[in-house]
């Protein structure tokens, strides 16, 4: 009996295993089984590759398929489909816009070659000629018209094609933008990817799956996107601007910080997007690799609710700004990297102005003004987190505040469900960060602080004050920059003045490239565009 | 058989429905909106409510869980709220990774259990069978994301033999697989342990040796053939454990798996997709179970007759 | 009357030697002893986490410019990121692992346990009814349907105790019903049952006991899970409330500055290894003891 059994028992073991391999033959399933059992021979194999890249930045000169490590996936290719961090850094390489903002956040020519306000709410743009799309077509005024009220009519960056009363096209290589009002952001908002020129055909033929089939004019051609791994793209041979001078671009997810790192140090990478504060220093002090610091348009802050106790209350508030140790956070955070600021923008912004109430490290002070605002035992609150890094420094404010008698009580929740809380106002504190993508005052101030804005759209603290609603709606209309710079300082003043935020630090930007990458600038609003990186010839 | 196979079959029939259920139920408890998801943080409360109006959100809860039913009968798993892509080519991307460690990880288990065991039982109370027993619950005990960054930082980085992550060729997946491979090792270590033992108090096999066969040769040819049967079964238990340290360890080594897909879902409040992934995962759970059971049925007759 | 005195009194002291002989032969099993040891030493820890270390003063106590230290005479295994004593965090962290996983099973045990009675005791369309929706919750594997219930509830201590109980239920459930019915049918159970003892007599007087070892056994292994549980949903960022010194969440926050410092990995590592590993002796050795049938 057993006899029989046994080999019956063996065959089917071994059937078993394959049945998921689909067959004994399949490429796909099969690899996991080799990498199981044929560790010895694989170790040798990696271990020559990985010795190849060690032997010294003489095997990367000429290396031009880059593999650059970020930490988030995308969310979409289409740039009318959302303006997420990490989707950002790869619709910067596919497309262009009509205008962009360069290293003197100074508004410059992108697809357009020169343009002029015909009125207060009318701008003339020249097309430049014989810009081809991926597709092979050329870019016409037909696109731009298309792309813009594609915008427009997309739930995920209306803000950004906002008070544009219509778009037309007065011949091939001509577009005319009205706008409602005299709106003096209009140009930052154009520079926005929101308002990257999409080929009209291609989007109209993939409809919603334009995400994954994008074509724009960008230096950068999409290849494929594979979902949870990886994203490449290849260069466009047609590129009008320049020479591009990577043949492939890999934008390769690691979600795990030291990941990144450590694919870097070991040549997997040629570039992580996003260093962790914690690894900074050691790639800094490698000869391999090397650490490009900047300052990103990003500000770490905590938010406190204004529509309900305590915090209704302004010497709450300013109590709050003054115990909680601003440097000891930017040091753990972001290991000094970062910028401490009192103004509640960050100092990549125009018109950023430091000259504002300044708060320091003082527990006595906020002590007094806790007692003067009827705590003087302190009082229980929450803040909400989401993330472990914003977990750590809730532990740190938590430190701070149980000086001066105040318990805080730390929720971390998901992304969603906290967003959620907070724009239904069902809050105490949270802690977030700001990327003001348009580099525009208006973007930073007007959406955070003008009390007709809802919380879902950014003001989340519930800031409710006239006079700087006046301002911010002055300011929208103030054609002269000069002017509209000084209305946009005394915002800040205010604003800290009342202090509506615990400002934290303006957030750095730790990219860390493989020694001998040239061509990597960072855009003081992190609009990358990677079409010149290269390793540097011998 | 095929009246067996073909009942335990439809025995999954109402698992997967319930598992479907369960999980819907606890998602509908989630706090966070799903319309607001989709809407994107700008959008305004009329665009939401649109949106709710288009999902179906505003349904009874009961309602929902039968449309959604009735798409997944016609291999329709609904879109996903964050990119708008169809879940089940979301999953059909990333299911192979998932599968390819979970095999190549009970690969690790049984190239290291099976001869551990074998040892420690031929070889009882000797202290070979201490050294297997504590090697093999260390395993266990080790949180295995721990021992997956301890095997980063030793392989990848200071002998710089192995990728740290990804899974672009079969080397990225010998960490992840070792890391949860040793994590199983204790159960087929185990069972190989006790199964030996009793195969080898069986009579034939004292025939066997009084026959005069030599020691290595009555071990190899009679005893490890025989109690190779319950190992089988720790494959179907281990499964289990082995996909949920995958949601864990992917995260570890960047794979693009199923796991990373539905933490990342959780985060986004994803709702099909994490539905999508779960009812995957129960799925295969129960197919390699079912597929054990068949197997079982073949091996021993007493099951087989329990059916026919 | 008499007779009934004496027998109880018999019933008794065949219990004492029984329990004597369990003892007997777990201090055979030097494996087991040690896990034993080390569990003993984590209770007490536990129970003596206060008188060992101050909550206010050194767990909870940052010290930023001195964070990432290595062990030394002041801090025995050294400061974490925000530079608050690891020891001191150990030692609180013991009390909330174990408490954890002690309160995990419970739930389970109170769940899992109390169905598979019903389950094995009643059998028929109960029985059927009951494994079948154990087999739901089965073929989702744990940490997933912790994950999922977490999620939903929300990430608190007791939520964390709600969901790996509630994840790892139907185990309990099962070896419950399979214990019971090993008894159900034995003959002092069908004689309290001729001499119509109620059903929850019967349960709880005459089976629950002798179902006693493998729930035991079972437990104590449970317990190793729920904690490695834990660990792994503090990792992915669904544990306990910082600062509690939960030694996942340890693990998860040091995890950035392994390469500098990697005592802050290492330590919490190791202690939740040793744990586990410890009640796993444990459970083994306690299933060995129990049931001498297993062992030559």
């Amino acid at each position: 009996m057993k006899k029989r059994i046994l080999p019956v028992c063996l065959a089917v073991a071994v059937a078993l295993g394959l049945t998921a391999c689909s067959g004994n033959t399949a490429e796909s399933g099969t690899t996991a089984q080799a990498g199981a059992e044929n560790t010895e021979a694989g170790t040798q194999t990696a271990g020559e590759q990985t010795d190849g890249d060690n032997s010294g930045e003489a095997s990367n000169a000429g290396k031009t398929d880059l593999v650059i490590a970020t930490a988030t996936e995308a969310v979409t290719l289409d740039p009318q489909g959302g303006w997420d961090g990490a989707s950002l850094y790869v619709l910067r390489q596919l497309y262009n816009g009509l205008v962009k903002l360069d290293s003197n956040m100074e508004v410059v020519g992108d697809l357009a070659e020169s343009w002029e306000f015909t009125s207060d709410t009318s701008v003339t743009f020249h097309l430049k000629q014989g810009v081809k799309f991926h597709n092979g077509e050329e870019m016409t005024a037909e696109d731009v018209v298309y792309s813009i009220e594609r915008a427009q009519n997309s739930a995920k960056v209306m803000t950004f094609a906002a008070n544009i009363e219509s778009v037309v096209a007065d011949d091939d290589y001509t577009v005319t933008i009205n706008t409602t009002i005299p709106y003096a952001p209009l140009m930052s908002n154009l520079c926005h990817t929101a308002c990257s020129i999409v080929s009209k055909t291609a989007a109209e033929e993939a409809g919603d799956n334009f995400s994954t089939a994008p074509v724009g004019t960008g230096p950068f051609k999409f290849v494929e996107w594979v979902s949870g791994d990886r994203i490449v793209l290849e260069r466009n041979e047609d590129y009008f601007a320049s020479e591009v001078l990577p043949s492939t671009l890999t934008f390769k997810l690691m979600s795990e910080d030291s990941s990144r790192t450590i694919a870097l140090e070991t040549g997997e990478a040629d570039m992580n997007l996003v260093v962790a504060a914690t690894d900074a220093e050691r790639i800094e002090s490698s000869e391999d690799v090397e650490l490009v610091v900047s300052m990103s348009p990003k500000i770490q802050y905590v938010s406190m609710n204004q529509k309900a106790e305590p915090f209704n209350n302004k010497l709450v508030r300013q109590a709050i700004n003054y115990a909680i140790d601003r440097d000891a956070i930017n040091l753990v955070s972001t290991n000094g990297y970062g910028v401490v600021t009192d103004s509640v923008m960050n100092n990549q912004i125009k018109g950023y102005t430091d000259d504002v109430t300044h708060y320091e490290y003082n527990p006595e002070k906020a002590k007094e003004l806790l007692a003067e605002a009827g705590y003087p035992d302190g009082f229980t609150t929450s803040v909400l987190v989401y993330g472990n890094a914003r977990s750590t420094e809730a532990q740190l404010i938590q430190g701070n505040l149980s000086e001066v008698g105040i318990t805080l009580d730390i929720t971390t929740m998901e992304s969603t469900a906290l967003l959620e809380q907070i724009n239904n106002g069902d809050y105490e504190m949270f802690i977030m960060s700001y990327n003001n993508t348009t580099g525009d005052p208006d973007t930073s101030l007007y959406m955070l602080f003008n009390s007709t804005v809802p919380a879902s759209s950014g003001n989340r603290s519930f800031t409710n004050i006239p006079e700087v609603d006046e301002k911010l709606e002055a300011a929208r209309l103030e054609t002269d920059e000069t002017a509209r710079m000084e209305l946009y300082a005394d915002v800040q003043q205010i604003l800290t003045e009342e202090a509506v935020w615990v400002p934290l630090y303006c957030v750095p930007n730790l990219v860390g490239v493989r020694s001998g990458l040239e061509g990597f600038t960072p855009h003081p609003l992190g609009n990358d565009v990677y079409d010149q990186l290269h390793y540097a010839a011998e | 058989m095929y009246k067996y196979i073909i009942k335990r079959i439809l025995m999954m029939i109402p698992v997967i429905i319930g598992v479907s259920l369960l999980v819907f139920l606890v998602l509908k408890m989630t706090p966070g909106d799903p319309a607001r998801v989709v809407a994107g943080s700008e959008a305004d409360e009329a665009t939401v409510e649109m949106i709710r109006e288009e999902l179906g959100l505003n349904k009874p809860v009961m309602q929902q869980y039968v449309d959604y039913m009735i798409g997944l009968l016609h291999g329709d798993m609904g879109e996903s709220y964050v990119n708008g892509k169809p879940v089940l080519d979301e999953i059909a991307a990333r299911l192979p990774t998932t599968f390819a460690l979970a095999l190549a990880s009970v690969l690790v288990a049984v190239i290291i259990g099976i001869p551990l065991g074998i040892i420690s039982a031929t070889k009882q109370y000797s202290i070979l069978d201490y050294i297997s027993t504590i090697f093999a619950l260390a395993g266990v005990a080790m949180p295995n994301f721990w021992l997956g960054l301890m095997l980063i930082l030793f392989f990848s980085l200071h002998l710089g033999i192995l990728p740290s992550n990804g899974a672009e060729d079969w080397t990225g997946y010998i960490l992840p697989a070792i890391t949860m491979g040793v994590g199983a090792v204790a159960s087929f270590m185990r069972t190989t342990r006790s199964s030996m033992l009793e195969v080898i108090r069986q009579d034939y096999i004292r025939t066997a040796r009084a026959k005069g066969a030599g020691e290595g040769r009555v071990i190899i040819h009679h005893a490890i053939r025989n109690a190779m049967i319950p190992v089988i079964t720790v494959i179907g238990l281990q499964i289990g454990t082995l996909l949920g340290g995958a949601v864990v360890n992917e995260t570890v080594f960047s794979l693009p798996g199923l796991g990373t897909l539905m933490i990342n879902a959780i985060n986004q409040k994803n709702e099909p997709v994490v539905l999508g992934c779960l009812i995957v995962f129960a799925f295969i759970f129960s197919m390699v179970n079912l597929l054990i059971d068949i197997l079982y049925a073949f091996i021993d007759p007493r099951i087989k007759s329990q059916y026919s | 009357m008499t007779e009934a005195a004496k027998g109880t009194r018999e019933g008794k002291q065949r219990k004492r030697s029984q329990m004597k002989e369990i003892w007997r032969r777990m201090r055979r099993n030097k494996l087991a002893m040690a896990g034993l040891s080390i569990v003993v030493v984590l209770i007490l820890v536990a129970i003596f986490a206060d008188q060992i270390a101050d909550y206010d003063t050194q767990v909870i106590r940052q010290d930023v410019m001195n964070r990432y230290q290595g062990p030394s005479a002041e801090h025995w295994c050294g400061t974490d990121e925000l530079g608050r004593d690891i020891f001191a965090r150990l030692v609180h962290g013991a009390r909330i692992s174990l408490l954890v996983g002690v309160a995990a099973v419970c739930v389970a045990l109170a769940t899992g346990g109390v169905l598979g009675a019903i389950a094995g005791y009643f059998g028929g369309a109960i029985d059927n009814i009951i494994m079948r929706i154990m087999d739901v919750f089965l073929s989702i594997p744990i940490l997933l349907l912790a994950i999922m219930i977490v999620s939903a509830l929300g990430s608190s201590m007791i939520n964390l105790m709600l969901a790996i109980g509630l994840a790892s239920m139907p185990t309990f459930a099962r070896v419950v019903r399979a214990s019971v019915l090993s008894v159900k049918d034995q003959e002092f159970v069908e004689a309290a049952r001729a001499i119509g003892a109620p059903n929850a007599h019967i349960i709880i007087r005459h089976i629950v006991p002798n179902s006693l070892s493998p729930i035991i056994v079972q437990a104590t292994l449970r317990v190793a899970t729920a904690i490695l549980s834990t660990a792994s949903l503090s990792f992915i960022g669904l544990g306990i409330k910082p600062p509690s010194p939960e030694w996942g969440a340890m693990l998860a926050s040091g995890r950035g500055a392994m390469r500098d410092a990697p005592h802050v990995v290492v330590i919490p590592g190791l202690v939740i290894m040793i744990t586990i590993l410890a009640l796993n002796l444990l459970g083994d050795g306690l299933r060995d003891a129990l049931d001498p049938k297993l062992k030559r």
